[in-house]
């Protein structure tokens, strides 16, 4: 069981795009445990990107099973290289991050997507998905382009400072 | 460290942030939150900033109309003390947007405002805007709100649209809570 810190923006690893997998290994077997030990110790985390760990590979996990605006649900989800290949029903969200605990912000969020990722042993999967569990997967892709929701605010009444957290 | 609100207008030109803001890096102030906007062609600035413990608001607003007396600005400096943002929760806190539209006339800020401070909602941000012609003027509002948790918001909804129906402009809301991934 392996908690690390979460990284805070801003800093180098969580702008910069992170690297694609190329070797399935056991590093990347220790650091999918590592992000998930993590998000399981962090109250209210619903997913979470390699570079909030400051490691910088494409590799998420989400879990949004106990939240009240998930509908459709995988569980827990690990995903390597994952790339959306499809998005429809954009709407506006307001979302935060662990690793942005100062503000929030309101998004253009799609309402339903399809990804396509690769499991620890390196087989190609696909998921569609809606809702909530759509939204954490675009958070946590954003995360491995470089990309915090700070980076999506268009409009000065679309950022909040928030007075604590959690 | 000293805490100071500056307001200053003037009519909108290029550079009037860049000049304001030098001037006060000048002075090695510190600035904090601001809200800058044009206003009927006036540009406006509300600047909240940290300044050296013994430096003036006087000090300040002399500094300031002397470097930028080119500008025209009409400039104020305050000395003030910041104070917690009033939320009435956090992670939970839900933030309301109630836009309103239609013909304009007046009472139409005042009745949605009193709507809300009847409920105990918090206004954060506010802004109106007015379009169309001198004889059929348009008006524009947006009201975002800190709403506490207890609000019931059907019963939010219905007393705005009672206000939008007296008024005879059209209004939506939304009501959104944050969610931390
Ligand atoms: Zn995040």
């Amino acid at each position: 069981m392996t908690v690390r810190a979460v990284v805070v923006a801003p800093s180098n690893v969580l702008s910069t795009p992170a690297r694609k997998v190329l070797d399935y290994d056991d590093s990347v077997l220790q650091k999918v445990r590592d992000l998930i030990d993590t998000m399981v110790e962090s109250p209210g985390c619903v997913g979470l990107a390699s570079v909030q760990l400051g490691l910088s590979d494409q590799i998420f996990v989400v879990d949004v099973s106990k939240h009240k605006k998930t509908d459709i649900c995988h569980g827990l989800i690990v995903a390597i290289n994952p790339v959306i290949i499809h998005q429809s029903d954009p709407h506006k969200v307001r979302e935060g991050c662990l690793s942005v605990p100062d503000f929030t912000g309101s998004i253009l969020r799609y309402g339903e997507i399809s990804i396509k990722a690769f499991d620890v042993t390196g087989c190609e999967f696909t998921i569609s998905t809606n809702a909530f569990e759509a939204q954490a997967i675009q958070h946590e892709i954003d995360h491995l382009n470089g990309k915090v929701f700070l980076d999506r605010v268009l409009d000065v009444a679309d950022v909040y400072p928030r007075k604590r957290y959690l | 460290m000293e805490n100071f609100l500056l307001r200053a207008f003037g009519a909108d030109r290029p550079g009037i942030v860049y000049r304001i803001t030098n001037e006060l890096a000048k002075l090695e102030a510190n600035l904090s939150d601001s809200t800058m906007t044009d206003l009927e062609g006036q540009f406006v600035i509300m600047l909240s900033f940290t300044c050296a413990a013994g430096v003036s608001s006087n000090f300040i607003e002399a500094k300031l109309k002397d470097g930028l007396s080119d500008l025209s600005l009409n400039i104020e400096v305050s000395s003030i003390e910041f104070h917690d943002r009033v939320l009435f929760s956090d992670d939970e806190s839900k933030r309301v947007s109630i836009r309103v539209y239609g013909a304009d006339r007046p009472g139409i800020v005042a009745g949605f405002t009193k709507v809300l401070y009847d409920f105990g909602i918090n206004i954060t941000d506010l802004k109106t805007s007015i379009t169309g012609s001198e004889s059929s003027p348009n008006y524009f509002l947006l009201i975002v709100a800190d709403t506490p948790n207890d609000v019931d918001t059907v019963l939010l909804e219905n007393e705005l649209k009672t206000a939008s129906t007296t008024l005879g402009v059209h209004m939506s809301l939304d009501v959104i809570a944050p969610d931390t991934i």
